[in-house]
């Protein structure tokens, strides 16, 4: 079973349970801070260049909408799906220094949530995103709309005062951004690009629509 | 696909059928590695000594009561983890750092109504290293691997809401693994070795 089918099949389980739950929808509105990376990929490995030293983590943003539902009508359990813009880069010399490699992305995110407990409002999120590169910096060596990512998505939310939730997530991402241009010298060796993202993001969630 | 939803709802009403703790964790560790360095043409493993140094994790658990004195532990941590590189002729110090996603499954037994041991392992993701490279440029061999398997020993104590927490972490992969084309030459295994302390918060 691949990546891919894996993929479809938790989309499936989490278009079931929002059309077919029984409970109410939620909407949430989100956006924050994210602390994004872009590596380059040799033989495998992760690359950290000397001069000048590079890549650094580097702060940007992120927003996104979400429809949210109780996943087949149990409350503990809810699923997720909406749309998401990033922005992920990384920095030369320090953190946050100097922006030399950025994409700004839109994507699709499913996902899980689970409630752990029975009285705090904390939920665990495990899910995925596909996104598409739609605009990109000189060095990224992806093509906008054609260069996809399909992330792991986890991370922890909790509600902070009234409708109002703060959630810390991190995405990795499964596959090298297609359409990396390919080396044209046979002895040279081949670079890959990931991105990374963790976001720190304000939740505003509309219940029971 | 039947079958699949079953199993799912099986699964989420078997976990269901457990209470469950959820703890924010973050403290400081001490991480070096562990391993043999052998030169033979050059003053390399004479002159450079690798050290460990301190960082920092934070993130999160859930327990999982299976009897009254045993549960499950399941979470999910970002860890910094530092070594320095030191040279000991020229006295310069070259500061290195993995940053990794750990995921620990660990058993506790309660030794006391306040006291903890636990037992396990980590499975950690590499997400993030500097500043040096580790495949070889010759052989073009990768010689840092991306992920690591690690036994996990710990120790809790309870005070009130907050759990203070000392583990030890011994990876059993090499993690760096260089070796030049004659091995006689050059070669060098390491694995990763970490002391934790930390505090939890138990939300609930």
């Amino acid at each position: 079973m691949n990546v891919r089918t894996i993929f479809i099949i938790f989309i499936f389980l989490n278009s079931g349970g929002l059309i077919f739950g029984q409970s109410r929808l939620n909407y949430l509105f989100y956006a924050g801070p994210s602390i994004t990376n872009i590596h380059n990929f040799e033989l495998g490995e992760r690359q950290f260049y000397i001069s000048p030293e590079r890549p650094y983590y580097d702060m940007n943003y992120h927003v996104g909408f979400s429809i949210e539902k109780a996943f087949f009508s149990i409350e503990s359990l809810k699923s997720r799906a909406g749309i998401l813009y990033e922005r992920r880069s990384s920095s030369e010399v320090a953190f946050n220094k100097k922006t030399f490699l950025y994409g700004d992305f839109l994507g699709i995110s499913v996902s899980g949530l689970w409630n752990p407990t029975n009285e705090k409002e904390i939920n665990i999120e495990f899910g995925g995103l596909c996104h598409v590169l739609v605009n990109e910096s000189l060095g990224l060596h992806a093509i906008p709309f054609r260069s996809v990512e399909i992330n792991l998505l986890s991370g922890i939310e909790f509600k902070l005062i009234s409708k109002f939730h703060i959630g810390i997530r991190y995405s990795l991402p499964l596959n090298y951004l297609s359409g990396n241009v390919e080396s044209t010298n046979p002895g040279e060796i081949e670079t890959k690009q990931k991105t990374q993202s963790f976001q720190f993001s304000l939740i505003y969630k509309i219940k029971n629509i | 696909m039947k079958k699949i939803s079953l199993f799912f709802l099986v699964l989420i009403s078997s976990i269901q059928l457990y209470s469950q703790k959820v703890h924010i964790l973050s403290g400081i560790n001490y991480f070096y590695l562990s391993g043999d360095i052998y030169s033979s043409t050059d003053t390399f493993s004479n002159n450079f000594n690798s050290s460990g140094d301190y960082g920092f994790q934070v993130g999160y658990n859930i327990e999982f009561l299976i009897k009254k004195n045993i549960s499950l532990l399941l979470g999910q941590e970002f860890s910094q983890r530092n070594f320095k590189n030191v040279h000991i002729e020229e006295e310069s110090i070259k500061e290195s750092r993995f940053i990794y996603l750990s995921t620990p499954i660990l058993l506790n037994y309660k030794i006391t109504p306040k006291s903890t041991l636990n037992t396990g392992f980590l499975l950690d993701y590499l997400l993030h290293k500097q500043k040096l490279t580790y495949f070889d440029p010759d052989t073009l061999e990768p010689g840092l691997l991306n992920y690591d398997f690690a036994f996990n020993v710990g120790f809790r104590q309870r005070f009130k809401a907050i759990e203070v927490c000392l583990e030890w972490t011994i990876g059993f992969l090499d993690i760096i693994s260089l070796e030049s084309e004659n091995p006689n030459l050059y070669k060098e295994n390491s694995k990763s070795r970490m002391l934790k302390l930390g505090l939890a918060y138990q939300i609930e």
